[in-house]
């Protein structure tokens, strides 16, 4: 285990050298065919590499054709064939240099799939960007602003959601479409969202809009049976003013403020209703008193004067009329205490008989002689005058043949009716 | 007569043990390992049969620093080599060192009484088989699995020495036989320069020319 027996080596001489001739040979025979082996050896594992390498960008074309079939775009033909004849020149070649020639060519095919990669890569950034803006175009549906007004949370978590897989589109395709989807579900709850509301606030506004012209052709109407019976419709600057506002706040679309405001001007309208009611009520009972009085002034001695008849705007009535012996008679009608009517005589004779002060009782019992005539009247036509009254200081409205004097006889009576 | 079945001897190595060491080879060995260095000394063969005390003699006369045993299996004849090495000690105090196929434990649990007697006479003992799938460049050892015990004081001072190969002892004698001693550090040693040197053991030679 730790030495070697004797060796017999060598002998001198022409064998020795003869010996070492043939050892040379031999020698250099093992070395040719150990060289020979060598480059056999070589080209089958430079043959086996190349065609290994080849294997893989075969299998990196495969799998790129199938990803671009996938995306709808065409694989690239043209490297699997040059692959091919790569692969055949691989295996028929009998050298390393011509192994590393075909081998190259596999390598230029990898190269060469950078190109393949890029479109499918610029294609699915692209689908997936259309894809974002299709759910974007879904916005576009209904103006920003209105959906804003109605969702205005919803708008920007939508606006949020896009941004976010727009993002994902141009850098990671693959991860955009959960985002895209997740953008999708925002904007249909969105729109449904605004749809509702909008649609609500439209049917609002329509009633709020139909109770306000219903209010205003109330009034309108009012004020035109107003107008036809000459007289003041109540409230009507008050009511006008809120109609107006009114009318701003439906144009505004503003529900709300119309249908806060109708109760209270509903009330004002009912309340002008009334009043006017009230106010044509007794314009036509003065017209059919006056009426009466018109037909015994005659009676009296007195022609009416029809052109003098002015009915003012609060209702109150004037008239004249003359004897033939110049003498001036005046009516007023208006209103009086307790919703009655009052009216007022007077007479420029009574006036000028005050003025030079003398014979007032005289002047006042022809006064009330004609008074009296006409009360018989009235009350044959259903009136029931009431007490004469003198009144020397009436400053409420004086008479029309007196409107120069400061003190006038008058007489007042109610009439039942 | 005690004889001792002996394959080869030289006088002076410097390999197979601290400093120049006559060596004994033995012929025998029952263990075979694979890849044997010196596959020619494993046949037991009484042919080559020597008388102890006359080989013990020479031991005496011309060793240097010691004695190392090796083969061939020394504890296949574990007796003989005792009285040899017994029989070397009682003219000089050498240094002796044996190899073994054997684990120390082995023949301590398990030697016959001559094992125990060559045990008892040993300086170093590099025990355990060669196995070639563990061969290294190792101090006087082929393997890595072998071991070198120093079970005595003798050379205490080696114990922490470089674990490193002590090399080969390649000699070309006079007639231009050739032989190396040692233990090689690679494998495939001898059959590399044999081919290399074109060599041809002696003996085959003769069987061949007789």
């Amino acid at each position: 285990m730790s030495g070697s027996p004797k060796y017999q080596t060598v002998s001198s001489g022409e064998i020795r050298r003869r010996q070492a001739e043939q050892a040379r040979k031999r020698r250099e025979e093992q070395r040719k065919e150990k060289e020979r082996q060598r480059l056999a050896a070589a080209l089958e594992r430079a043959r086996a590499l190349a065609l290994s390498r080849a294997e893989d960008v075969a299998e990196r074309v495969a799998a790129l054709s199938r990803e671009a079939a996938t995306a709808g775009l065409a694989g690239d033909q043209a490297a699997e064939n040059r692959l091919e004849q790569a692969r055949e020149r691989i295996r028929s070649a009998t050298d390393r240099a011509a192994v590393g020639a075909a081998a190259g060519i596999a390598e230029e095919v990898e190269r060469s799939l950078v190109g393949l990669r890029q479109r499918i890569d610029d294609h699915q950034r692209e689908q997936a960007q259309e894809r974002v803006e299709a759910v974007a175009a879904q916005l576009t549906e209904i103006p920003a602003d209105v959906r804003a007004r109605y969702d205005r949370g919803g708008a920007e978590e939508c606006e949020e959601l896009l941004d976010t897989a727009r993002r994902y589109a141009g850098k990671a395709p693959a991860k955009s479409d959960a985002r895209a989807e997740t953008a999708a579900q925002a904007v249909r709850e969105h729109l449904d969202k605004v749809l509702a509301r909008r649609a609500e606030e439209q049917a609002r506004t329509t009633a709020a809009r139909e109770a306000a012209e219903e209010v205003y052709h109330r009034f309108a109407e009012l004020r035109a049976d107003a107008e036809q019976a000459r007289v003041p419709l109540p409230d009507s600057d008050g009511i006008n003013a809120r109609l107006s506002d009114m009318a701003t706040a439906v144009r505004q679309g503003d529900a709300g403020r119309v249908l806060a405001a109708l109760p209270e001007l509903t009330g004002l309208v009912d309340r002008a209703e009334a009043a006017l009611d009230g106010h044509i009520d007794r314009v036509i009972e003065r017209r059919e008193l006056l009426n009466s009085i018109i037909q015994a002034l005659p009676e009296a001695g007195f022609s009416v004067d029809r052109n003098s008849f002015v009915q003012r705007e609060d209702g109150a009535m004037e008239l004249r009329a003359g004897s033939t012996d110049g003498q001036q008679f005046a009516v007023l009608l208006r209103d009086g205490a307790g919703n009655a009517t009052e009216v007022l005589y007077s007479t420029d004779t009574m006036h000028e008989a005050v003025a030079a002060g003398t014979g007032k009782a005289g002047e006042c019992g022809s006064l009330l002689s004609v008074i009296n005539r006409l009360s018989e009247r009235t009350r044959s036509e259903g009136f029931e005058p009431g007490t004469v009254q003198w009144d020397d200081e009436d400053g409420d409205q004086p008479p029309p043949a007196a409107h120069a004097h400061s003190a006038r006889p008058g007489v007042r009576g109610r009439t039942a009716g | 007569m005690t004889t001792l079945d002996v394959a080869e001897t030289h006088p002076a190595c410097t390999v197979l043990g601290p400093g120049s060491r006559y060596v004994v080879w033995v012929q025998g060995c029952g263990i075979g390992c694979a890849e044997c260095v010196s596959p020619q000394w494993i046949p037991f063969d009484h042919t080559r049969a020597r008388d102890v005390a006359e080989l013990a003699a020479d031991i005496a006369e011309h060793a240097t620093d010691g004695l190392t045993i090796s083969g061939g299996e020394p504890f296949a004849q574990a007796g003989a080599v005792a009285a040899l090495v017994a029989a070397v000690r009682e003219r000089r105090d050498l240094s002796v060192m044996s190899y073994t196929g054997y684990t120390i434990e082995h023949l301590r649990a398990h030697g016959t009484p001559g094992q125990h007697r060559l045990l008892a006479e040993l300086d170093l003992l590099v025990d355990g088989p060669f196995l070639a799938h563990r061969q290294a460049a190792l101090r006087w050892r082929g393997s890595a699995n072998q071991r070198l015990h120093f079970l005595t004081g003798r050379h205490a001072a080696l114990r922490d020495a470089p674990d490193l190969s002590a090399g080969l002892q390649i000699e070309v004698a006079a007639d231009e036989s050739v032989r190396w001693l040692g233990v090689p550090p690679v494998a495939g040693f001898r059959q590399w320069i044999e081919n290399r040197l074109e060599l041809e053991p002696l003996e085959q030679k003769q069987e061949r020319n007789p």
